[in-house]
């Protein structure tokens, strides 16, 4: 009877060469990574670091019902048509390059904002707000966890 | 089976996860993001992950190539198939159409037909691990196979 023979030697040791390898690596980038550090707070310390405020999606929500804010979905398009928060607006963090003058002309300066991509991972939140604060905004809010997060809470969405 | 055919197999194979390793160890950042939109990692867990599986991709590439260590390279290229395929699966099956992040930021997020890339590769790496392993070379005889061999002639 054949036995199946898997390698565990020569598995192991590739795993700890990789682990090696990964770890001298990352000490020898002009910017480490962070061996333990939770991703998703990095992702909020960062947004502060650009002088913006972040909200959970609890209190986006609670923002939501207040009427007050207005929500910028930084978004593309067809990911703003696919679904977003009702009310929002699309400004996709593309238009920093061109169009936002014609856009923001209808955004009172001292307008809250709570600006929201896809998720944490996402930047272009966080970099839409920067380029905003830069204009002149200064109520600026960040949602991090983003449009996915938020639906995945079962929060009121719509798509067009 | 042609030596040739098993040699260009282990360097197809081999090359896809030397390049796959090299645009990530490349954007750590950017391979992070990709894990992090899977939503199956701790969080804690992210940038870890996002240093050592490229390594582990390069490493047992380039293990492939030169034909050392082969049949552990080829097994954890498979199990790294494998684990990819999973958390496609998963995410496809939440609804979440992710960017597979295989081969760096491609930014299209078409889940299914990274699957579908990935079961061929998956495919491929069968072959290599079974040949990786002599499973072309014929099995030797035990010895008391051998000796009823002799004596029946």
């Amino acid at each position: 009877m054949s036995r199946i023979s898997i390698p565990w030697l020569e598995m192991l040791f590739l795993f700890l060469l990789a682990a090696c390898l990964a770890y001298g690596s990352n000490l020898l980038r002009p910017e480490p990574l962070p061996l333990w550090a939770d991703y998703f707070q990095t992702k909020i310390a960062e947004t502060r670091a650009k002088g913006l405020g972040t909200v959970s999606i609890d209190d986006a929500k609670r923002l939501y019902d207040v009427k007050g804010f207005l929500f910028i979905d930084a978004r593309g398009p067809d990911e703003f048509a696919a679904g977003h928060l009702p009310g929002a607006r699309n400004i996709p963090f593309e238009m920093v390059y061109s169009g936002l003058d014609s856009v923001l002309d209808y955004i009172p300066k001292g307008q809250a904002l709570v600006i929201y991509c896809s998720d944490a991972a996402c930047p272009k939140s966080r970099d839409l707000g920067e380029q905003l604060k830069f204009l002149g905004y200064s109520g600026i809010l960040i949602m991090n966890e983003g449009y996915d997060a938020w639906a995945a809470k079962g929060l009121p969405t719509e798509a067009k | 089976m042609k030596p040739y055919i098993e040699l260009s197999a282990r360097f197809l194979f081999g090359l896809v996860f030397v390049y796959a390793g090299a645009v990530k160890i490349a954007a750590p950042t950017a391979f992070a993001a990709d894990i992090f939109q899977y939503q199956l990692l701790s969080d804690w867990l992210i940038y870890p992950a996002a240093l050592f599986l490229p390594w582990l991709e390069a490493v047992c590439g380039l293990c492939l190539w030169a034909g050392t260590f082969k049949s552990g390279a080829a097994a954890l290229c498979n199990g790294l198939l494998v684990i990819f395929m999973l958390a496609l699966a998963i995410n496809l099956w939440r609804g979440n159409d992710v960017a597979c992040g295989c081969f760096g930021n491609s930014g299209s997020a078409d889940a299914r037909a990274a699957l579908i890339r990935d079961g061929v590769i998956l495919a491929l790496g069968l072959v290599v691990q079974y040949f990786s392993r002599g499973g072309d070379k014929p099995r030797p005889q035990s010895v008391a196979q051998a000796g009823q061999g002799v004596a029946a002639s």
